[in-house]
């Protein structure tokens, strides 16, 4: 199989879940931050949607030559070891690409912690 | 296609300029419509700044970018009641220095702060506006501690919220003018978006597209004698733009370029529950200005997400934590539509002089919490770490000059600036698009430049300015039309 956009987005955020140790993460809220994240790219404007299809399609590729397999189809210790040398390059628009999925994966982990913990919200 | 929906008045959009204005022109006696391309729901049809109100009430998901050499983030309102909808309410009236550069820059006639007044109390009566009851929540006290010790110049805002009483909680649009002007017999169709605009007879035929839920959306016509413009300083241009209409639309859009830091405090200052802060330091108005940040341990982590010492440290103590912005009026962006694409793109220039001013404001919103006595401060920037005093702060400057993103805005203006200078300048005075009679626009994007505070109040206050005005020149008569109903409003 092929690059895929939903598989490489639901891998790489959980990647990148993984990475923080900061809170605890079930099955659950780990399909539920990487719904938040394929629910936010399919509503975002649609010149930036489709860079991003690209952009996520050319980083799920990127393990092809070092594994033989797209991103997605990596273990956990693969995936993260990729994401770290992909940061290490010096290529902007990919640390851009993870910083971004970086970005919705904490805020959606910690909005989920909120509601776990049921704090009132300001009024 | 069905028949065209025949109306005296179009209203497009129903943010704070679109809801005065379809108001005042069904309390006129016209036929009005107002669409709105989001989705109708109550204020509080989810939790404030969560998951769910960003994807039920914010556009694009909330993801807006400014393309640029350095980037910038904004977000927009994408339903009944727009941006007041989703905004934390902060309330000012815009300053006389403000009123005064544009009539002098930009030729506006009629916008001396005592015509204005009459409009912000007309509004302030319907939304109304109010201070907190009692001592604000330490993360706002904290702020104005810190400046008081400075000797600086720091105000409590007023916000369009009732803090008591029947009509208790936020005073968006969707609870205030949108309810009156249903009662005043104005129609409003939520989930229609405007394609394009197109002359035709003495009036306007509009190309729209109703959406629903789970259904196939479905192209409408709308016939209409004159047209309010009101989708907001982005939607507003790229809609003209698509029409046909240039000169002088979406090519001077304006933020308030803001940075984020995170203070600690030494004891707890942000409590589950606190009302939200109000506390603003004016004293670099109008260049630059500070103020707080809701600051829940998810707004917290999103603004520090690439450091995971920081985001401990918010687990930790998050009650002992509060975020604080600052913002200038630099930089200018265009909105242009792309082919083949419905959504426009924003470009945005931000020179290196912008970007130190911003830095120094960050670097004095620092001085103001290491005076109020944090014990930490995190500049909301990667790559800049967590520091503990004032020179460590000075020493991160360049650091976060070179660090091209991590800017901000919540505030969109300027696209189509009003005023008699036809050089500048997309409509006259009252928001009349020159060229295109019986066309007008009723949004943040006439506001000449940055207002340095929150602008809502004066897009409603120009608002109403211009649609008395607009009404008592007779725009929009049809056969309900109540002149004598038009002339009590204006007095």
């Amino acid at each position: 199989m092929g690059p895929d956009f939903a598989a490489c987005v639901r891998a790489l955020s959980a990647t990148l879940l993984a990475e923080q140790s900061v809170l605890p993460v079930t099955e659950r809220e780990k399909e539920a931050v990487a719904d938040h994240l394929l629910s936010t790219a399919g509503r975002m404007p649609d010149h930036l949607r489709l860079a991003l299809r690209a952009a996520t399609l050319f980083f799920d590729a990127l393990a092809y030559p070092v594994s033989g397999r797209p991103f997605h189809q990596l273990g956990l210790a693969r995936q993260q070891a990729q994401v770290r040398r992909l940061n290490r390059l010096p290529i902007g628009p990919i640390r851009s690409l993870t910083g971004f999925y970086r970005i919705l994966s904490v805020h959606a982990l910690w909005s989920l912690a909120e509601s776990r913990a049921a704090l009132p919200r300001h009024g | 296609m069905a028949e065209p929906v025949r109306t005296d008045v179009l209203v497009i959009g129903s943010g704070p300029g679109g809801a005065v204005t379809g108001l005042l022109c069904a309390e006129a006696g016209r036929s009005v419509l107002m669409m709105e391309d989001g989705p109708d729901l109550p204020v509080d049809s989810a939790p404030p700044f969560s998951l769910q109100e960003i994807a039920q009430k914010y556009r694009g998901g909330g993801i807006g970018v400014a393309f640029g050499p350095a980037k910038l983030a904004y977000v927009e309102g994408r339903c009944v009641g727009g941006g007041s909808e989703v905004n934390r309410g902060l309330y000012h009236r815009a300053p006389a220095s403000l009123l005064d550069r544009w009539h002098r820059d930009f030729q506006v006639r009629d916008l001396s702060p005592e015509v204005m007044a009459a409009h912000f109390e007309a509004c302030e009566a319907i939304a109304r506006v109010e201070y907190l009851p009692g001592e604000a929540p330490g993360i706002s006290t904290r702020l104005r501690d810190g400046a008081e010790a400075l000797g600086w110049a720091a105000v409590e805002a007023r916000r369009l919220y009732c803090y008591g009483g029947e009509s208790a909680g936020k005073q968006s649009m969707s609870r205030t003018f949108v309810p009156r002007f249903r009662a005043a017999g104005g129609e409003l169709r939520a989930g229609l978006r405007a394609v394009r605009l197109a002359r035709s007879g003495n009036g306007w035929q509009v190309e729209a597209v109703q959406q629903a839920d789970g259904q196939a959306s479905r192209p409408v016509s709308i016939r209409a004698d004159t047209v309010f413009v009101a989708c907001g300083a982005v939607q507003t241009p790229a809609l003209l733009r698509r029409s046909g209409m240039r000169r002088n639309i979406g090519s001077s859009l304006r933020f308030h370029p803001m940075l984020k830091m995170v203070a600690e405090f030494p004891e707890e200052v942000n409590k589950p529950g606190d009302l939200d802060p109000v506390h603003q330091v004016k004293q670099f108005e109008p260049d630059v200005g500070m103020g707080c940040s809701v600051s829940t341990p998810s707004t917290l982590a999103l603004a520090l997400n690439a450091d995971a010492e920081a985001q401990a440290r918010i687990a930790s103590c998050w009650r002992r934590m509060g975020m604080y912005y600052v913002q200038s009026t630099g930089g200018q962006a265009k909105v242009r539509n792309l082919p083949f694409f419905r959504d426009p793109l924003v470009t945005f220039q931000f020179d290196r002089a912008d970007r130190a001013r911003l830095v120094q404001g960050l670097k004095d919103l620092g001085r103001a919490l290491f005076a109020a006595g944090a014990v930490r401060v995190y500049p909301a920037v990667a790559g800049c770490p967590a520091v503990t005093s004032q020179r460590e702060l000075d020493d991160l400057s360049d650091a976060i000059v070179r660090q091209e993103g991590s800017l901000s805005s919540v505030h969109v203006f300027s696209s189509c600036p009003m005023g008699e200078d036809e050089e500048r300048c997309a409509t006259d005075s009252y928001g009349r698009v020159r060229g295109a009679e019986g066309l007008h626009i009723a949004d943040a994007s006439l506001l000449c430049t940055p207002t340095s505070v929150n602008p809502q109040g004066t897009v409603m206050a120009i608002a109403r300015r211009n649609v008395l005005h607009l009404l008592d020149a007779g725009v929009g008569r049809g056969h309900r039309a109540q002149p004598s109903r038009v002339r009590e409003l204006v007095e």
